[in-house]
């Protein structure tokens, strides 16, 4: 016969506070996701906001200049995925960019693998920034 | 602005800043934080270069 274990205080907790995710959560975590720090700058975070928009603004640019690639939607192998989605993760400075037709990128350019670095970390930091603001309009973190 | 040492310089000051944004609350412990990262990111990229420097590739 099977025992069905009673949920522990931890799961219960993840649980209700699933539940608790307001419209007004996502809309943070939307607005942060589309321009690094705005989630931030909407809960009044501003230091943490200047800080973050400053940072991956410098990093994204910086990729642009030393003529790194944008890795587009159009997907050809799974590293390319994982690369569209590094790029991705800057919001709307990415799809302006990409749009634009900036980041066709060099590969003959000195510095062109640095560029590429300086672009994935610029999306991989605003995930991170995103998951923050989350935690911050959760009421988990100050 | 080509220079590698420089560009890994601003690398990590604008990646160490949002980590220690992220990960400590008060400006003292920001700025220890900050200051260990930056640290870390410069003498561990000297140092792996410097090891890397014999190889042919």
């Amino acid at each position: 016969m099977k025992m069905q274990r009673e949920p522990t205080a931890e799961v219960r907790n993840q649980a209700e506070s699933a539940a608790d995710i307001s419209p007004r959560t996502v809309g943070v975590c939307i607005a942060g996701a589309l321009i690094p720090g705005l989630g931030h700058a909407i809960l009044g975070k501003w230091d943490r906001a200047l800080v973050f928009l400053f940072s991956i603004a410098c990093l994204f640019g910086m990729g642009l200049y030393l003529q790194g690639t944008l890795f587009s939607p159009a997907i050809q192998t799974v590293t390319a995925l994982l690369k569209f989605f590094a790029d991705a993760g800057a919001g709307l400075f990415y799809w302006i960019a990409l749009l634009g037709g900036l980041g066709k990128g060099n590969p003959t350019s000195y510095t062109y693998d640095y560029a590429n670095v300086f672009l994935y970390v610029a999306g991989l930091l605003n995930m991170l920034v995103v998951m923050d603001v989350f935690d911050i309009a959760m009421g988990r973190k100050q | 602005m080509k220079n590698h040492f420089v560009l890994m310089l601003v690398f990590s000051v604008c990646t160490s800043l949002v980590l220690s944004f992220i990960a400590k609350k008060s400006v003292k412990e920001r700025t220890r934080y900050f200051l260990s990262l930056l640290g870390a990111f410069v003498v561990l990229s000297v140092l792996a270069s410097w090891l890397m420097f014999p190889f042919p590739f």
